[in-house]
């Protein structure tokens, strides 16, 4: 054998056993899920100056119909030893085309020295229980989240920046310690000095003011700390601070308090959250005063097993919320919401849930210069569940 | 010319032993001893939450993270269920839980299963409550147990008539056999007789019969068997991690037997409605 043809085998081999001994890229896993709804019934009544419901149809509005309330596709892949990416494409009001396609999540998630984890990308915020845990339909009994959470700060809370967690265990008890450091919340699109809008519809809704990119130089910061037991539940404590005007110098403060308490079968989830907004011009035509603003309010969750018929779980539950918003400076009217809410849940198995619910609501926002805005009615939907 | 394999480790690159594998171990989180396993050397250990199921978020996380990996142990029977459903890695062991899973599935792939309890225990009670003809059905996957079963009660003076179930049409003739040549009938396994309409039409029978049945899961006692054993699943949990543990090192560790039985004692759980209805006794007065 000549040394040139000798040399050849050697590299052929080689490269052979290079390509055997690479790893195998890893493969991405998709999940699912979709939920429907079909609304029997449903009446609201809607009053307020013309210029504020925009096109709101005063009088009274009676519902009934079918919608896609979401498709989700969820996306995990290995990106190393200890780290995955997590991607969540959600696609929302579905009719001939897509109204909403959103990135809800998207981020790495991997180990750190210390036994810490870093999220970082696009990540749910640590704020309460509700927007981490119960947010997907498939997480909880109900139909619909809790209103002011889901309708008005907009969940899930989910921003660009990072979480680093650390986790510590003892026995059957557990403390969760996260701080994150994110793009934050800014003014309402298209404007510098508001926040919320009194003006119906979506000007009083919070979430589209977090967009692809920090409005200011200040950086929203914020932590978790909980402390829970498997089989008793979880207590914990949530901070936000961020400046959200363009100039980063009118501050939003989030501070939640949440419960968790699940003794034999029952699950009570209670939840508090009191916002804080500095000078918002827009909310001071509502509210009054110099724009300075809070929020104070509760939702109460209560589930529990009701049987299992033909051996398919059944699960019903009962919420009740109350939010008060008003003037730092007293005086001025109060924005007021309350909901109530009860029905059940049958699960047919892992991918497959129905669902049954009725919803009360009344909402009021006044106005410094004109009537208020009123919104109170009642839906009586049905939901169904598919995870795959 | 030079060997591949010292080429490949003169530059550094890993060379498997033979029989290393990468191993994980899914654990069912709320079995005692869950919270207490770690990882050990070259094996992977995960917890399973039977609420999470139908979560597609934290099944695709854990999907992504056993992908890939050779040997899984499954350990608990939510996980059990779980796993037989969603996984597709090559090989993979079931440590107790093993009652849920098709007969078709562990003939078809490269599973292995083991009931989370042994034999002695419920012979010795069935010589104590004067049952000394004991009549075991199971499914296909379950039949590799029949012989030490056998064993077993013979060494203890009983008699053991068995009947291996391959389908729906033979329950009943099997049902019928069996009770009515047996003091008690003892379910090994298979869902087609241990859960849906298979069970329920085998508890009409024990009811009607006054036979009792012997259930391979607890929870079926509430649903009218007479008795069961809850797995020792902190036993169950150490025999998995050593199986791991070897397997991932190399050793021949992994079971050999499609099925078996496991060597720690459990607890009996026991019926005492039907207890006291019937009026068994220690001893075999009735």
């Amino acid at each position: 054998m000549t040394t040139r043809t000798a040399w050849t085998r050697v590299l052929a081999v080689s490269a052979l056993a290079l390509a055997s001994a690479a790893p195998a890229a890893a493969k991405i896993v998709f999940t699912g899920y979709g939920a429907f709804n079909f609304t029997t019934d449903g009446a609201f009544r809607v009053h307020g100056p013309p210029a504020v419901i925009g096109t709101l149809p005063e009088g009274t509005t009676r519902l009934r119909g079918f919608s896609t309330d979401a498709v989700g596709l969820f996306a995990a892949t290995k990106a190393g030893e200890d780290s995955e990416f997590l991607v969540d494409l959600n696609f929302r009001n579905v009719g001939a085309a897509v109204g909403e396609t959103r990135i809800q999540y998207a981020y790495l998630d991997t180990a750190l020295p210390w036994d810490m984890r870093l999220q970082a990308g696009k990540i749910t915020l640590p704020i309460g229980y509700y927007n981490t845990r119960f947010f997907y339909p498939f997480q909880r009994v109900s139909i619909s989240g809790p209103v002011f959470q889901s309708g008005i700060l907009g969940l899930p809370i989910a921003d660009v920046g990072a979480v680093v967690s650390r986790h510590f265990e003892e026995g059957d008890w557990g403390v969760d310690l996260r701080v994150y450091g994110v793009n934050g919340y800014g003014s309402t699109p298209n404007s510098t000095a508001t926040f919320r809008s009194p003006s119906a519809p979506g000007g009083l809704t919070v979430s589209r003011n977090l967009g692809a990119g920090n409005n200011n130089r200040d950086l929203a910061v914020g932590g978790q700390a909980a402390i829970g037991a498997r089989g008793l539940g979880e207590a914990g404590m949530s901070y936000y601070r961020g400046a959200w005007d363009k100039s980063g110098e009118r501050v939003l403060q989030i501070l939640g308090a949440h419960v968790l308490f699940t003794p034999a079968r029952l699950n009570i989830l209670a939840e508090y959250l009191h916002l804080d907004v500095d000078a918002d011009q827009g909310m001071a035509a509502s509210l009054g005063g110099n724009g300075d603003w809070h929020t104070d309010g509760l939702f109460i969750d209560v589930s529990h097993p009701l049987g299992a018929p033909r051996g398919m779980p059944l699960t019903g539950f009962a919420r009740g919320e109350i939010y008060d918003s008003s003037s730092d400076s007293g005086g001025g009217g109060h924005e007021s919401l309350r909901s109530l809410s009860t029905g059940a849940a049958l699960r047919v198995n892992d991918s497959i849930t129905w669902k049954a619910e009725c919803l009360w609501l009344e909402y009021r926002v006044p106005f410094v210069s004109a009537k208020s805005i009123v919104l109170v009615g009642h839906s009586v939907s049905l939901g169904l569940v598919a995870a795959f | 010319m030079l060997s591949p394999l010292i080429l490949a480790a003169g530059l550094g690159l890993a060379v498997p032993e033979d029989g290393a594998a990468e191993v994980a171990l899914l654990v069912e989180a709320g079995l005692p001893g869950a919270g207490r396993v770690g990882a050990a050397q070259g094996v992977r250990v995960y917890q399973f939450e039977s609420a999470e199921r139908g979560n597609p978020i934290t099944e695709g996380r854990l999907l992504a993270a056993l992908q890939g990996i050779e040997r899984v142990i499954v350990v608990g029977p939510e996980a059990a269920s779980w796993a037989a459903r969603r996984l597709e890695n090559p090989v993979i062991h079931f440590a107790g839980g093993a009652a849920r899973l098709q007969s078709v599935d562990f003939q078809a792939r490269n599973w292995t299963g083991s009931v989370g309890y042994g034999p002695g225990q419920v012979l010795d009670y069935a010589r104590s409550a004067g049952w000394r003809r004991v009549g075991v059905a199971c499914t296909p996957a379950f039949a590799g147990l029949l012989p030490s079963l056998r064993a077993v009660a013979r060494a203890r003076g009983l008699t053991v008539t068995d009947k291996v179930i391959g389908g729906p049409p033979q329950v009943p003739g099997a049902v019928e056999e069996l009770m009515g040549s047996s003091d008690a009938f003892w379910l090994l396994g298979g869902p087609l007789t241990a859960f849906g309409g298979g069970f329920d039409y085998i508890v009409e029978a024990s009811l009607s019969r006054q036979v009792p049945v012997i259930a391979p899961e607890p929870g079926m006692v509430g649903r009218g068997a007479y008795l069961a054993i809850a797995p020792n699943w902190k036993a169950v949990l150490s025999e998995a991690v050593t199986v791991a543990t070897a397997s991932a090192a190399g050793e021949a560790a992994w079971p050999k037997s499609r099925m078996s039985f496991t060597e720690a004692d459990g607890s009996l759980v026991l019926n005492e409605v039907l207890k006291k209805k019937w009026g068994f006794k220690r001893g075999g007065v009735r």
